[in-house]
């Protein structure tokens, strides 16, 4: 009497690891699930841009000072202010200033600034990663690959193409004055103070339409 | 008695003294040893990259020793497993593929041997200690805008893409693509992978312009098969029509730009990088764990205008 009991409580315990051995879902629930953490790089790129970017513009340098850094001590303006991603000759600023409007190139607005100085706001060809590494809060070593880190950049570059650039192209009439942030890039083996080329992300013009 | 137990004390501490001064020796003669693990030495730019590693970790005091994966994960796994086996002090790595190669590293990890990634990533950020990539998307970046320029804006062109396992690929087509893509003008009529292959990219390109017979331009994931596909465009007759581009910096690339054949390329830094990874590991195998997980390494876009301060010739003098 006592063997068939054993044979019964044996089955049920193969039978119940079993069971718990494995969990059957259906495919499509399954790669979904799997797609929710998977990077979202729009997400990501938002967040910056809403949480992080309008108090490093608030923080940021004045472009007339920064300028007058890089042609007297360009070692002090990349030690305080310049970013750098890895190995590498470019440094990335952001900056902030006021100016008024010259012309319109095809590619950017050329803005008078103080001290007789001109910049460029660009307005066109807005890629790579300034906005990324100027900011300074995107850690590559957070990223599991290149790609995702890379696909922040693109992100970052198309909230300043849909969110800043159409009002500058709008508003770029030669005498209009305002106010911007952005960043730029020097190259420290070739600095050119006279070309400054600035990827704005904010604008704040006077009297604007 | 006693002068007996005496002798047979000091001939024991003679012995003991031997064993320690011999093993000592032995220590003192077994040096340290790097494993350089390349995805291929079929290409020139990767024996570049494996040599001038072997050649700094000899520098540094250690035994050097190239294992050649032939992009090919099995052969990879299995150099993996004889370096374990013969216990190297660390691995300098070129990895075939992304996500297969991860298992390698974490193995060696497990085994106590450090590796550090050169010019190709590992997806993971645990496995190894760290990885020096050139910034490939950056770099594609930089060519995307120099090509759009050069074609005016429109026109059809073809891409040659890389291993498609290997992010390297990606990063630079994201990175063309991130330009390109913004310019309705240009319509890609083609996109093939030539496995990073000189000879697959002139077949690749063979192909494609028989079936596209206007094509303006074509993009090539290294230099090795855009010297490919600019000779299928030579054997056609096309070259005043149709722009090579490159990425790499090799030296018949660049010579082809100073020589009108190629439009443009993309310079890498291998032996920078190379001397780099083994000197962290040097560093590593003497105590400093803090290494950032990854490192890029600028890169330059070589075109007509800059490429005679490029030329292979001057930068060997």
């Amino acid at each position: 009497m006592m063997k068939p009991v054993k044979y019964i409580l044996g089955t049920l315990a193969i039978l119940a690891i079993l069971y718990f051995s494995f969990d059957i879902r259906k495919l499509n629930v399954y790669k979904s699930e799997n797609n929710l953490l998977a990077f979202d790089a729009v997400l990501y790129a938002n967040d910056v841009w809403k949480n992080k970017i309008p108090e490093i513009a608030g923080q940021a340098p004045e472009l007339t000072y920064l300028i007058k850094l890089l042609e007297s001590d360009p070692e002090s303006a990349y030690k305080e202010f310049g970013k750098k991603l890895g190995i590498s000759k470019t440094w990335y600023f952001f900056a902030k200033g006021e100016g008024e409007i010259d012309s319109a190139a095809d590619e950017s607005i050329w803005v008078k600034i103080a001290d007789d100085r001109q910049i460029q706001l660009a307005t066109a060809f807005i890629f790579g990663n300034a906005v990324r590494e100027g900011s300074g809060v995107v850690n590559i070593d957070d990223f599991i690959n290149m790609t995702d880190f890379n696909n922040v950049s693109v992100a970052l570059n198309k909230k300043v193409k849909d969110e800043i650039i159409p009002a500058l192209i709008k508003n770029s009439r030669s005498g209009q004055k305002l106010k911007f942030s952005g960043v730029f890039e020097i190259n420290e083996e070739k600095i050119d103070l006279k070309d400054i080329r600035i990827i704005p992300v904010s604008i704040n013009f006077e009297h604007a339409e | 008695m006693k002068q007996t137990y005496l002798l047979k004390f000091f001939l024991i501490l003679i012995f003991i003294s031997g064993i320690v001064g011999c093993s000592n020796k032995t220590k003192n003669q077994l040096s340290q040893k790097m494993a350089v693990v390349v995805s291929t030495l079929n290409n020139p730019w990767f024996v570049v990259l494996a040599e001038s590693a072997a050649q700094r970790a000899r520098e540094l005091g250690y035994e050097a020793t190239i294992f050649d994966s032939q992009n090919n994960s099995a052969k990879e796994a299995e150099h993996f497993d004889n370096i374990i086996a013969m216990g190297y002090n660390a691995i300098l790595f070129n990895p075939t593929d992304a996500d297969g190669s991860v298992l390698n590293v974490k193995r060696a990890k497990e085994a106590g041997i450090p590796t550090f990634c050169m010019d190709r990533e590992i997806n993971a950020r645990d496995a190894a200690v760290t990885q020096l990539l050139s910034d490939n998307f950056t770099g594609c970046v930089k060519l995307g805008q120099y090509f759009v320029r050069q074609l005016n804006q429109q026109g059809n062109y073809v891409e040659i893409l890389g291993l498609v396992g290997d992010n390297n690929t990606w990063n630079r087509s994201n990175g063309f693509h991130s330009v390109v893509d913004e310019f309705p003008g240009l319509k890609m009529v083609a996109q093939q992978s030539a496995d990073f292959d000189r000879n697959k990219a002139m077949d690749v390109m063979e192909t494609i312009m028989q079936a596209n017979p206007n094509i303006d331009a074509v993009f090539c994931g290294n230099d090795a098969m855009a010297m490919g596909a600019y000779q299928a465009v030579l054997s056609a007759g096309k070259t005043n029509r149709i722009k090579v581009f490159g990425f790499d910096g090799a030296d018949d690339a660049i010579r082809g730009i100073a020589e009108g054949k190629i439009a443009a390329t993309v310079m890498q830094f291998p032996v920078e990088m190379s001397r780099t990874s083994a000197e962290m590991a040097d560093e590593y195998i003497k105590g400093k764990h803090d290494f950032a997980g990854k490192t890029p390494v600028e890169v330059i876009l070589i075109t007509p205008e800059n490429v005679q301060q490029y030329l292979p010739e001057k930068n060997k003098k």
